[in-house]
């Protein structure tokens, strides 16, 4: 029959434009991995960049950044998504929100980045930090982590709401002992794919958290040195402004072996999120529905 | 259209469990629900029945105030002495007081053990040993306890439909509640699943007060002992359930019991 003929046609077209997708990813990962890959050593990853290749302060930064971004912007985004989806729905107020998330997040990161410049670095003089990096990357965040929050939350049917209300128990209660549990393995899904995007980020940070990696002191604790590792006031340049700035500036014969060296560890750091975040989701998803 | 200014409303002399005073229900700007003024006899079960639309589930849903976000309520509703219809009134403890079971099975994606403990310990301190021996009571009483060889860690939603829509009903009985509010409990269900939930509502009378709402008839008149018809937002006729059924006064409640409604 020609129907079952076409289906067949469909399918195998549909296969062969994803397989080809997958290929051209693959060769694209891996070309920048094999480009890359002699950088990489123990001491590229444990010195620090004044010293000469290393990109220690780097990475740390990097991890520490996305670790402040996500603590700002998940309570935030959270509450923001319970309000929208669940107290707020089909509210004028939740309409207008929506929009204004969306608005947001569409927006170019270079705008936040020197938005965040001229009010965080310039007026409030936080100056080129942690600090002012992190709060960057939480607009930078917010909307696509709220959108993804209220995602995952408007996937629990209604009927949950229904029944803990019908049994006496206040809404509040239903939403953290009912419905954030059963959405926890959307969410997690929503917050890994919106730290890769932090992570990678680096036109936000560029004014803001600034381009220089200061020597870290890993032993110093005491978050008001100026070489504390934990310091939020410091600059704080991390892998992908340090790609952008080794590349623009080009200094010395081992730029590009740095830059090449620097892609394959933002790549990997990436992509290790991405299967901790799948393992870790879908172990609660076991664990709920058992 | 028929005529609403004639009805027919024949409360037996019974204890009553629950009762109404012009209770009245405002979506926005329309009366759902016009002055109603009901009597339900505790043990007893009580279908309301009428058209789609004629307010059924509008009226059942303020019993235990879930039209409360919704729309706007009038009137009194008596439970035991107390007007449940005060805006002071603690929402939640009330409906510990008078469950619901819904039109669609709507258990936690959870075990059967947290779908049973759940609303019972937002609201009261109970041994582990007092929950667990409750939990057994409730699910023999809509024999599940057997179906399920006791084993509380499955996953509700596992469960046939017919099964989850007995778990929800052994779900509002933990909080150990007067009435029992019913909307269309059965009408997602099977004949053989519908038969037992039957069962045992006929055999949660004898501690319970229950209002069910259905479309069935021949369901209504199995199971009910007193029958309500409802018609454009008017509570019509009320009566014993053999005499509605079999000599209705009021024409209209004639018509929609022999099929010839509109
Ligand atoms: N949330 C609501 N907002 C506005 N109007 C509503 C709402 N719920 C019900 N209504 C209206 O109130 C009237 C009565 O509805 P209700 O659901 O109580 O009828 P019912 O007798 O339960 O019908 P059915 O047998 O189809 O369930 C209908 O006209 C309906 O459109
Ligand atoms: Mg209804």
């Amino acid at each position: 029959m020609n129907r079952y003929r076409n289906d067949k046609f469909a399918r195998g077209l549909i296969y062969t434009i994803v397989g080809a997708i997958i290929a051209l990813i693959a060769v694209f990962i891996g070309y920048l991995l094999v480009q890359g890959w002699s950088t990489i050593s123990w001491s590229f990853l444990t010195t620090a960049s004044d010293d000469g290749l290393g990109i220690r302060d780097q990475l740390f930064n990097s991890l520490y950044l996305l670790i402040l971004t996500l603590l700002l912007s998940f309570p935030i985004a959270l509450g923001s998504a319970i309000a929208l989806t669940i107290y707020g729905k089909k509210s004028r107020f939740a309409a207008i929100a929506e929009m204004a998330i969306q608005a947001l997040s569409s927006l170019p990161s270079i705008i936040i980045g020197l938005f965040g410049f001229l009010l965080l670095v310039l007026k409030f003089k936080i100056g080129f930090s942690v600090l002012s990096g992190a709060i960057a990357l939480t607009f930078f965040n917010l909307p696509i982590l709220t959108q993804s929050i209220s995602l995952a939350i408007a996937t629990v049917p209604e009927a949950r709401m229904t029944a803990g209300v019908s049994l006496g128990v206040s809404k509040w209660h239903t939403i953290t002992k009912v419905i954030l549990p059963e959405a926890m393995p959307g969410m997690i899904s929503g917050i890994v794919l919106s730290a890769g995007r932090v992570f990678g980020e680096a036109a936000a940070l560029i004014y803001t958290a600034g381009q220089s990696a200061p020597k870290l002191d890993y032993l110093n604790w005491n978050i008001f040195d100026a070489n504390s590792f934990l310091n939020p006031l410091r600059p704080a340049e991390t892998l992908a402004v340090h790609i952008w700035k080794v590349n623009t500036e080009g200094l010395g014969a081992n730029a590009e072996a740095i830059s090449k060296g620097t892609i394959v560890i933002l790549i990997l750091t990436i992509l290790v999120f991405n299967l901790l975040a799948r393992q870790l989701s879908h172990r609660l998803q076991r664990k709920i529905y058992r | 259209m028929y005529d609403t200014a004639e009805t027919y409303l024949k409360f037996p002399d019974l204890p009553n469990a629950l009762t109404t005073k012009d209770l009245t229900v405002k979506y926005d700007e329309t009366l759902a629900l016009q002055p109603c003024s009901a009597i339900f006899p505790k043990n007893r079960i009580t279908a309301l029945i009428g058209p789609s639309g004629s307010g059924k589930s509008t009226f059942l849903r303020c019993l235990n105030r879930m039209n409360d976000e919704v729309a706007a309520i009038g009137g009194q509703i008596m439970l035991d002495g107390i007007n449940i219809n005060d805006p002071k009134l603690n929402v939640y403890q009330l409906r510990q007081q008078v469950g619901m079971l819904f039109q669609q099975p709507n258990p936690f994606a959870r075990s059967i053990r947290f779908n049973l403990s759940f609303g019972v310990l937002e609201h009261q301190k109970i041994s582990a040993s007092d929950l667990h021996q409750r939990m057994e009571q409730v699910l023999s009483m809509v024999d599940l306890w057997t179906e399920l060889d006791g084993d509380l860690e499955r996953n509700a939603l596992q469960l046939s439909g017919g099964q989850q829509q007995r778990l929800c009903l052994a779900r509002t009985l933990m909080s150990m509640p007067q009435v029992l509010l019913l909307d269309e409990p059965a009408s997602a269900l099977d004949p053989i699943s519908t038969a037992k939930i039957e069962a045992n509502l006929l055999e949660l009378k004898q501690n319970y007060t229950i209002i069910i709402v259905t479309h069935n008839l021949e369901q209504a008149a199995r199971i009910s002992d007193y029958t309500a018809f409802f018609y454009d937002g008017h509570l019509m006729e009320y009566d014993a359930t053999a005499q509605l059924f079999i000599k209705p006064h009021l024409a209209m409640t004639d018509d929609y019991l022999s099929g010839n409604f509109g």
